[in-house]
């Protein structure tokens, strides 16, 4: 078959004579087909696949060490009768917050990873520059990014939400029964949502930052200092506003979710506004410049 | 159709493209020409609103880009070859894109055999060769079946047989009346593909004309002679009509008008000695070397003896010094 005869037949058959004056055919580029394209980057790739591998085993892994290790203190300490040093506040006398801490805090290198991937889904392209080819199929730019946006949300809601219970579940397992936490328990509920809400916090300000640097490396590094180093380094100086500041890190709001006994530094309310916060300010920041820059 | 009015592009106090203006029609292949670095890939980025013009406009279909609602159905551009995820295979990157403007995925099979990609379609495109990774960008500008098809450099990396696909391809397009736009810093593949030439360099326009215009003005060959008899020789061949120029010493001319058998022919009746006779036919690789003289980004110092190099082997000689 000539090269002549195989170019038309597209979805809108030939063209012959008639180039540049025909409609535009079955619609545009729509948001919810945006989102079928941005979703089939994301899934057709196998990087992701294996990045949401290895936060599923870390981050359910990790709590279940941290329930199984937090336990065997607290009998070590029954025992001696002694509070272990490092333990939980309320020593053996563990309450819920004393289990929900340490066991849910311990899905934090989880949610790190989850911010590597929301990062991943732009910077990729600009490493790659499949960015030209978004933007040339998405001109308006916004769509492709808001798209991107949605993608993140229900990717790593679904991992964050299979990691938040099952961390629960199998970290609490290994407490007495009789003090054992479980969803039905007040408050319980709220701090595994509400630690699942964190790690999509994290993975929509790894996408937000993403668009802004436009580099994987500036992105893990600026993830890295937010979620990690951040929130214990910052009350070192003795600075109110820096202890401030570390209270209002991703993962300090969303582990204020598991802090029943009334040690955290501000209610529900803030904490959902400043993960709302950290999930969109830099992304709306990377939408306009998204917008303004060139590609 | 592809219009560009009074296009320009300034990064800092480097002008990229400098008051571009011209138009791509429908129904052929215009060949865009320049020496490397003279503009042509920012040309087209502005053209695809991927960078946004200092000043000037481009419509591309009558449109702005950006106000394309589907302008993959409208416009294909090729920009950078391996502009693609390593770990995605063909079909995953083309679908992608398909998907974004409801082009069903039948369409993706279908420009994957057009390009002649379907055995290593489902393969991770990080494994492609240079060629195969040129036939992907093909196959994702004619995604959309686009009235305006943009291709940079496309048969770079393409062996012979890549080369001559390219051309029928590039001529099958304009026959089915779209409108063509390819870039070269190769005048001697164009002149094999183009019906139009827009030739830029250092972001200027230095021609908008057609590939025959610049055949014929081409066609304007000389005749060099060497005698000791020069001056008289002159005179003589003033008589028969043709022009002559004293060039690189009193001995040496160059003669216009005439062939080179005429020119001996006069020589030989007046009893003239000649010491050397050649008719020097100019290529339209030459009168493309020199449109572009003084507008190439890198030359060697005596860039303008280096007229038989292709622009890019003198980029690299100058480079290497």
């Amino acid at each position: 078959m000539s090269s002549t005869s195989t170019v038309g037949g597209g979805p809108r058959g030939s063209r012959r004579g008639v180039a540049g004056s025909q409609s535009t055919g079955s619609g545009g580029a729509s948001l919810p087909r945006v989102v079928g394209g941005e979703w089939t980057k994301v899934a057709t790739l196998r990087s992701t696949w294996v990045l949401v591998l290895v936060v599923l085993v870390l981050g359910i892994g990790v709590a279940t060490l941290s329930g199984w290790g937090v336990s065997q203190a607290l009998e070590a300490a029954e025992t001696s009768g002694q509070v272990p040093p490092g333990g939980p506040p309320g020593g053996f006398q563990t309450g819920p917050t004393g289990q929900l801490v340490p066991v849910l805090s311990s899905t934090s290198l989880a949610a790190l990873l989850l911010g590597v991937l929301g990062g991943l889904v732009v910077t990729s392209e600009y490493a790659t520059g499949t960015i030209t080819a978004t933007l040339t199929a998405v001109p308006r730019r916004w769509p492709a990014l808001v798209a991107k946006a949605l993608v993140v949300v229900v990717l790593a809601g679904v991992v964050a939400l299979v990691v938040s219970f099952a961390a629960l579940l199998l970290g609490a397992s290994f407490f007495p029964e009789d003090v054992r936490v479980g969803l039905g328990d007040d408050g319980v509920l709220g701090a595994v949502l509400g630690n699942a809400a964190g790690m999509v916090s994290v993975a929509l300000l790894g996408l937000g930052v993403g668009t802004l640097l436009r580099s994987t490396a500036g992105t893990i590094t600026l993830l890295v200092a937010l979620v990690f180093v951040a929130p214990p380094l910052l009350p070192v100086f003795g600075v109110d506003w820096l202890t401030t500041a570390s209270e209002h890190t991703p993962l300090s709001a969303s582990l204020s979710f598991a802090q029943l006994d009334g040690s955290a530094p501000y209610g529900t309310t803030a904490a959902v506004l400043v993960l709302v916060g950290w999930a969109v300010v830099p992304l709306a920041a990377g939408l306009v410049l998204l917008q303004r820059r060139d590609a | 159709m592809i219009e560009a009015r009074g296009l320009t592009k300034r990064y800092g106090a480097k002008t990229a493209v400098d008051d571009l203006s011209f138009t791509v029609r429908p129904g052929s292949v215009t060949g865009f020409l320049g020496p490397n670095g003279a503009g042509k890939s920012t040309t087209m980025r502005l053209l695809l609103g991927l960078d946004r013009p200092t000043s000037g406009e481009a419509r591309v279909g009558g449109k702005r880009y950006r106000e394309h609602r589907a302008p993959l159905r409208e416009v294909g551009a090729l920009l950078e070859a391996r502009a693609v995820h390593p770990g995605r295979s063909a079909r995953a990157h083309l679908l992608a894109l398909a998907r974004t403007e409801g082009i069903p995925a039948r369409r993706v099979d279908e420009v994957i055999e057009l390009v002649g990609l379907t055995g290593v379609a489902r393969k991770r495109v990080g494994g492609f060769s240079l060629g195969m990774g040129q036939r992907l960008g093909i196959a994702t500008a004619l995604l959309g079946d686009p009235a305006v098809v943009m291709l940079d450099e496309p048969v770079n990396g393409l062996d012979p047989d890549g080369v001559l696909w390219i051309r029928t391809l590039l001529k099958g397009l304009a026959a089915e009346g779209r409108a063509v736009l390819v870039s070269s810093h190769l005048m001697s593949e164009m002149a094999q593909t183009a019906d139009h030439l827009v030739v830029v360099g250092r972001g200027k326009l230095l021609a908008d004309t057609s590939v025959t215009e610049l055949t014929a003005r081409t066609q304007d060959a000389a005749v060099t002679v060497r005698s000791p008899q020069a001056a008289r020789l002159a005179v003589l061949l003033r008589g028969v009509g043709a022009r002559s120029t004293t060039t690189g010493g009193a001995d040496r001319l160059e003669v216009h008008g005439a062939t080179a058998a005429q020119v001996g022919e006069v020589a030989g009746r007046h009893g003239v000695v000649l010491h050397e006779l050649h008719a020097r036919t100019s290529t339209l690789e030459e009168a493309y070397m020199a449109l572009t003289r003084d507008s190439r980004e890198y030359r060697t110092d005596d860039g303008a003896r280096t007229d038989g190099d292709q622009p890019d082997g003198t980029a690299a000689e100058g480079a290497a010094r």
